[in-house]
């Protein structure tokens, strides 16, 4: 890790999610401690329920830990009430996620504008800002476009300028390309890309390791815990995470037991007191090995 | 209040996004408010008119009724007869005469109900026949649009009739019946005027329309049973009208072997009592009006709770870009509370077009004041906040990981 020297943006001490109580206990994060610096792009990887999400959720503040200290610059924000984690939340982070979450019924540029409506910036101001956050991700054409009216690539990149409309200074992609073809997919990584040139810091969930090539950092997490976290030069994919992922095509029973509970539990619908039974079964086989 | 204009706009953008349910949301509160609002103005309407037209009345007016207090307080004619029916009238001749030389009154004027039936030629009419004497008119300040009324001296033995509009047009089959003598009891009376059109309907104490006036003395001489149903006095201008008060009452106890069978309504307590009438209906409105808001407000509850959990993933994005709690909160009860108040715009408008309907096809003339329309709307803004608050404090509560993960 690079960049000792200053405060890191996130500093995540022993941070665990715990779901349910007592043998429908389910351990999202155990005891996480991961540190961020400002300015880095970081790539999070791992299987479905690995604690990606639960992880991006927290840093985000959408979510509190239940054991552990999150310090956000130099702030401990891991006990803050709903309000000022939403306050925090608006302007210091930007979220990107997979289904672009973009308010139908709005055009492009007021789905940017909202996050400084909610900061209290009167509406030409916020509209003008919005205007030059879209003008950034090439889309100034677009302004009053419905998101009905764009494509995939474009809703994308909408999504990323409301991002970017407080001026955040990290940014949590999830999956930003997932629900991408490549090219549009293509742009989105180089666009996020230019975004960390410009000092932000970028943290993005990804299940492509091909995209890790973006990052200068990758950390790889399994069953709620960082199994690997190394500096990566950008624009490579380093061997490591290749042979991880290859390592994941080619588990054993065990592992694909795993995958398949964790499918099950990324199911909206499944039943909450039969997956942690699993998750505890293919948890406590995994310590037997080791 | 900058806050709350946001909340404003995003309050319109997704009442506009969903038009055509909002419409259906507001219905409640349109149909409450138009029908609220118009049965208001008409009831203000009526009220002013009969204030009015008691108002034209000299002040020095004393009414008495036959019977005790309450009931001799009802203020229509019909109802006044159908009392007097159950009462045995206690007013007599004598008492009517026996006013007259009260000192302090200018006049005393009788209104008597006499039996029978008018007839003309084939046709019947059964309106009111009323025995008084020459200053009736002037008290209850009614015009006479054509011919004259009868005087009290000589003639007022003639048989004569002055008629409502009514009278003239279903006995006699035209306007003006001047000269034209029909029968009563089998004596013959002469039309001698025929009374302008009362607008103000049946609410004033004698609907003229459809009254035949016959001197007093007349009706005494064609037999039958007269009624004494009240007896106008009027105060001499220089009499202080509660002492004249005071002195007929003592004449009219004096006639009465003591006892007080009567009632002595003073101008303003005639007006009391039809104040008392109006409150009562009003009061009777509140009630429905009540109803009919909260009818409407649990349509707008029942609707917001669906729109809270159709667009939970709207509120899932709205936290996670930064929205607080109290934001959204905001956002949604500002939301009900345009739909209410909207739909209270729009009631109040419907209302206005209502009367304007009934003021151009019937004699009512429905008065819609501006306390009327601003409470009207003040409600309609209180039923929003108070039916949005629920659905409100939901949406403010959802968890926004859970919000996100839902389907749009």
């Amino acid at each position: 890790m690079a960049k000792k020297q200053q405060t890191p943006v996130i500093s995540i001490e022993d941070v665990s999610k715990v779901y349910g109580f007592g043998d429908a206990t389910t351990v999202a994060l155990d005891e996480v401690t991961l540190e961020v610096n400002k300015g880095e792009f970081i790539a999070v990887m791992g299987p479905s329920g690995s604690g990606k999400t639960t992880l991006m959720n927290i840093i985000g503040l959408l979510d509190r830990p239940s054991h552990g200290r999150y310090m956000l610059s130099g702030r401990d924000v891991s006990r803050v009430s709903k309000n000022r984690r939403a306050k925090v939340r608006r302007d210091n982070i930007g979220f990107i996620f997979q289904s672009f979450n973009l308010l139908p019924n709005m055009t492009a540029l007021e789905n940017v504008a909202l996050p400084l409506a909610y900061k209290g910036r009167t509406k030409t101001r916020r509209l003008k800002l919005a205007s030059n956050v879209l003008d950034r991700v090439g889309l100034s054409d677009r302004e009053y476009y419905l998101p009905t009216q764009l494509s995939g690539g474009q809703l994308q990149r909408v999504a990323i300028a409301r991002a970017l409309a407080n001026d955040p200074s990290i940014i949590i992609a999830d999956e930003p390309t997932g629900n991408l073809d490549s090219v549009s997919a293509r742009v989105v990584m180089e666009m996020l890309s230019d975004i960390h040139k410009t000092g932000n810091t970028v943290i993005m969930v990804t299940h492509n390791p091909s995209l890790t090539r973006y990052a200068d950092r990758i950390i790889y997490m399994l069953d709620g815990s960082i199994v690997y976290d190394e500096a990566s030069a950008v624009g490579e994919v380093p061997s490591r995470v290749q042979r991880a992922v290859n390592a994941l095509r080619q588990s054993d029973d065990d592992e694909k037991l795993a995958n398949v509970s964790a499918m099950i539990e990324t199911m909206p619908d499944s039943k909450s007191d039969d997956k942690p039974k699993k998750k505890r079964k293919y948890k406590k086989r995994k310590k037997a090995k080791k | 209040m900058k806050l709350l204009i946001e909340y404003y706009k995003m309050a319109l953008q997704s009442i506009r996004a969903a038009r055509f349910r909002s419409l259906l949301t507001m219905f409640g509160i349109i149909i409450g408010v138009s029908s609220v609002v118009t049965v208001i103005s008409l009831g203000e309407g009526v009220r002013q008119q009969v204030t009015t037209q008691a108002g034209e009345v000299s002040d020095s007016l004393i009414v008495v009724r036959p019977g005790r207090e309450r009931e001799a307080k009802a203020f229509s004619l019909d109802s006044l007869r159908s009392y007097v029916n159950n009462n045995t009238g206690s007013l007599s001749e004598k008492d009517w005469r026996d006013t007259q030389k009260v000192e302090g009154v200018r006049s005393s004027v009788p209104v008597g109900i006499v039996s029978g039936i008018a007839e003309y030629e084939e046709r019947e009419y059964s309106g009111s026949i009323i025995a008084s004497t020459e200053r009736l008119p002037v008290l209850l300040n009614q015009e006479v649009e054509f011919g004259e009324f009868y005087e009290d001296t000589a003639s007022s033995r003639q048989k004569t009739a002055v008629i409502g509009r009514d009278v003239a047009e279903q006995l006699f089959e035209e306007n003006v019946p001047i000269g034209k003598s029909f029968q009563i009891r089998g004596e013959k009376f002469i039309v001698i005027g025929v009374f302008a059109q009362q607008d103000s309907g049946t609410f004033a104490a004698i609907n003229v329309n459809t009254s035949i006036m016959i001197p007093f003395d007349a009706a005494r001489d064609i037999g039958g049973t007269i009624q004494l149903l009240q007896i106008y006095i009027e105060a001499a201008e220089s009499a202080d009208v509660s002492m004249v008060s005071q002195a007929v009452r003592k004449t009219l106890i004096e006639n009465h072997a003591g006892q007080e069978d009567f009632t002595l309504l003073e101008r303003e307590e005639a007006l009391e009592a039809t104040n008392a009438v109006f409150y009562q209906l009003t009061v009777f409105i509140a009630g429905v009006a009540f109803i009919s808001f909260i009818v409407g407000g649990i349509g707008i509850m029942n609707i917001m709770f669906a729109t809270v959990s159709e667009r939970t993933r709207e509120i899932g994005i709205r936290k996670a870009i930064g929205a607080t709690n109290s934001q959204i909160l905001g956002q949604f009860m500002m939301e009900a509370t345009v739909l209410s108040l909207v739909g209270g715009i729009f009631g109040i408008g419907l209302a206005l077009l209502a009367n304007g309907i009934i003021r151009v096809t019937s004699d009512l003339q429905p008065v819609t004041t501006w306390q009327v329309v601003v409470i009207a709307a003040v409600i309609s803004v209180l039923t929003g906040i108070v039916s949005g608050l629920l659905p409100a404090v939901r949406a403010a509560r959802k968890d926004p990981i859970t919000s996100l993960r839902s389907g749009i």
